[in-house]
């Protein structure tokens, strides 16, 4: 399965836990509004129902002020009853619309109370306004008096109503009661579910991460470690990953390049190899035949005796071309091995190295060598740069033309590099032949003249350009030449030693 | 980084590939002049000489001649090296067996016997390449021969997207310790003192190989049973860089 896969579902699923975490807590919210409400409702109702009771009351205590006081104004709280019982019992019957039990109580109240005040109150008031009109009538408000009160007629009335407004009492409290239970028990019961799906999203949430996190970070790091091998030109190394994912097609990939990197390390040695055996097949396989020429002209010469200075002239010059031509190869060579070879740093004075130059060249008489006066010490790979002074000063004494002849050789740190320089006061080079010096074989002179192979500057080049350098030359016919080149400052060879030198500071 | 590196190993060896045919060509190139020079003055001290010299005098003109053209040849060998991939790109088609008989003709006389079994291939390639390599390998059979009737049996057959030639003869073979060594440069079989060659024909034709995307090398047991040469050779036209 791929990563990208294993993400999304694993999110997915976190997803959808909260998703149904969320939705429990809606349903629940929803739940609850309703218990709330049908609470309230309740509340509402056993306040409304207390209130017709209040109002029952109120009617039925004005009603016995009145009989008891014959003052009209006792009779307000019965009015004020009657009405206050004619709203409350709308309110309730609106209240309790859907509760057909109570509904069915209110309308036996309301049949209990009609009857209780068409059959009691009103004939019992309008008897009492009319007791004292003539004795008919006081005999027939005793009459009623007597039905009510002593047969207690209207207290049982009344009583019913008590007895049904109390059933809607009762009924509507235990309701409430049941709905506050509900209503507590969902809610923990929600809390419940909640906590434990969020904890359920979290542990997955968490195992993914490690998971994914542990087996990713394992192959991201044997990549990195193939990487780093490859860096050091090691490629042993494959990667071998079976879990068919994206990270699976990179470790191919980068087992691919590795393999690519190293048939192209190979071949790139293979091909410097070939070069370094084909320079020592020319070397050797040229200088026997040549060798043999050589060997064969001298017996030559000695064998023929007296002869014409023709044949001496030119069997001399013959030596001349082998002696060239060996030079020739052995010129190619060492163009050739240039930067094909590893050669150690040294560290090393520069006039020392001047020194052995000088010594190892021979110096015309009369011809001045002048060295920089200051110390230098130069850490690189000794035998290049022996190889790029040899070949300028032997070039500057080798072309000289003066009978006092000179060669200045500078050298100073300039940033990052040497700058060297060696100047002569010989014949000079014209312009035009100040690019095409440093081609392979080319010598301003005649081949004739000079024993030059023209491969020395080439030589220069080649080796300043390996080292990164720089070189160019100012000349005027008649006017010496100066070459100067750049040469790049490397650290002493005892790198450990300056290190610890640097943190003491 | 990876890629970088990739990258800068590819130029590295592009260079170095350059810097390997500029060096052939620098050393064929410019040596040839000296041993020219070297050939004429040898030429000029004999005529000087005139014709009533010693013996040994005679026999070592002789020698360094031999020598000098050692060396030219030599040379011109190198020169050939360096211009393999620059030199017959003409490409076009051809059929075998024709292709064969024709370049066998030239090999046919009374001490050669020569047979040709081919299946009928025809595709388009650098057929001068593929004619000089042939050449070769039918020149070295010969040269190398110690019979009195050398036979040479050439044996074409398709292998996948390849031709396969065996070139198989009747001559003393190389022994399994040289058979490699016979494809390096100026590797002769034999010393130098005996024979003409400079052992550069082999080299070539190895190298052609190479650069059409072929495959040349020997097959052969052992000693004294006759050389047998493998060359593979693409049937198609391969891209070179």
């Amino acid at each position: 399965m791929k990563i990208i896969t294993k993400i999304y579902l694993s999110i997915g699923f976190i997803l959808l836990v909260f998703g149904f975490v969320t939705f429990a807590y809606f349903k629940q919210s929803q739940k609850v509004a309703k218990s709330i409400e049908q609470v309230l409702l309740s509340s509402e109702i056993i306040q409304t129902n207390s209130n017709l009771q209040h109002a029952v009351v109120n009617a039925q205590n004005g009603l016995r002020g009145f009989l008891l006081s014959g003052k009209e104004n006792f009779l307000e709280p019965y009015y004020a009853g009657m009405a206050s019982y004619l709203i409350e019992l709308s309110l309730l019957k609106n209240l309790n619309r859907d509760k057909p039990d109570n509904i069915n109580y209110l309308n036996q109240v309301d049949l209990e109370f009609n009857r209780w005040n068409d059959s009691v109150a009103a004939p019992i008031i309008q008897a009492k306004r009319e007791v004292n009109t003539s004795e008919k009538a006081r005999q027939h408000y005793n009459h009623l008096f007597y039905q009510s009160y002593s047969q207690e007629e209207g207290k049982i009335k009344i009583d019913t109503i008590q007895y049904f407004t109390g059933l809607i009492q009762k009924a509507e409290t235990t309701n409430k009661n049941a709905q506050v239970a509900i209503l507590k028990i969902s809610q923990d019961r929600t809390d419940l579910l909640g906590i434990a799906l969020t904890i359920l999203a979290l542990i997955i949430g968490v195992a993914t991460a490690l998971l994914l996190g542990k087996t990713i970070k394992r192959r991201i790091s044997s990549m990195q470690n193939l990487a780093s091998n490859l860096a050091r030109e090691n490629f042993d190394i494959t990667l071998t990953d079976d879990y068919h994912d994206e990270l699976s097609s990179l470790s191919a990939d980068m087992n691919v390049m590795a393999k690519k990197l190293q048939q192209s390390f190979a071949s790139l040695n293979k091909m410097n190899q070939e070069l370094d055996q084909f320079a020592y097949v020319v070397s050797h396989d040229l200088k026997a035949p040549l060798r043999a020429i050589n060997n064969l002209a001298e017996w030559i010469n000695e064998d023929i005796g007296e002869t014409t200075p023709d044949i001496r002239k030119n069997l001399s010059l013959m030596r001349g071309r082998v002696h060239r031509l060996e030079n020739l190869i052995n010129g190619i060579l060492a163009y050739a091995r240039i930067g094909r070879t590893k050669i150690e740093q040294t560290t090393f004075e520069f006039g020392d190295l001047l020194q052995e130059i000088a010594e190892s060249l021979v110096l015309p008489p009369g011809f001045n060598f002048i060295f920089p006066t200051e110390s230098l010490l130069i850490t690189t790979e000794k035998i290049l740069l022996q190889q790029v002074m040899v070949n300028l000063i032997s070039n500057a004494i080798k072309y000289n033309n003066k009978s006092n002849g000179q060669v200045t050789v500078t050298a100073q740190e300039h940033g990052a590099v040497y700058l060297i320089s060696v100047a002569d006061n010989g014949p000079g080079i014209p312009q035009e032949y100040h690019e095409k010096i440093f081609g392979v074989f080319q010598t301003i002179e005649a081949r004739d003249t000079i024993e030059s192979t023209g491969i020395g500057l080439a030589i220069v080049k080649k080796i300043i350009e390996e080292k990164h350098g720089a070189i160019r030359v100012d000349s005027e016919p008649n006017q010496g030449t100066t070459f100067s080149f750049t040469w790049p400052i490397m650290l002493p060879v005892t790198v450990a030693h300056s290190q610890t030198a640097l943190i003491h500071e | 980084m990876n890629e970088d590196r990739f990258v800068q190993c590819q130029k590295q060896l592009a260079q170095v590939k350059k810097e390997f045919e500029e060096f052939v060509y620098l050393v064929s190139h410019d040596l040839n002049a000296p041993i020219r020079a070297i050939s004429n003055l040898l030429g000029w001290i004999s005529e000087d000489l005139g014709p009533n010299i010693p013996d040994d005098v005679q026999q070592n003109i002789k020698l360094l001649q031999d020598r000098a053209q050692r060396l030219e040849k030599m040379l011109s060998a190198i020169l050939a090296l360096s211009r393999v991939s620059r030199t017959n790109l003409e490409t076009g088609y051809i059929e075998l067996p024709a292709f064969l008989e024709n370049i066998s003709e030239k090999y046919r006389n009374n001490n050669s016997f020569i047979t040709i079994q081919a299946e009928p291939i025809g595709f388009t390639t650098y057929y001068q390449k593929l004619s000089a390599v042939i050449n070769e390998l039918l020149t070295n059979a010969l040269k190398h021969s110690d019979k009195e009737l050398t036979t040479i049996q050439l044996t074409a057959t398709r292998v996948n997207n390849f031709l396969q030639l065996l070139i198989t003869d009747n001559g003393s073979g190389f022994a399994p310790e040289i058979q490699e060594r016979i494809f390096s440069l100026f590797y002769t079989a034999r010393s130098k003192e005996e024979t003409e060659n400079i052992g550069a024909g082999l080299t070539v034709a190895r190298s052609i190989t190479n650069f059409a995307g072929g495959n040349l090398t020997i097959n052969q047991a052992k000693a004294g049973e006759g050389s047998s040469f493998i060359l593979l050779w693409p049937l198609h036209i391969l891209e070179t860089t």
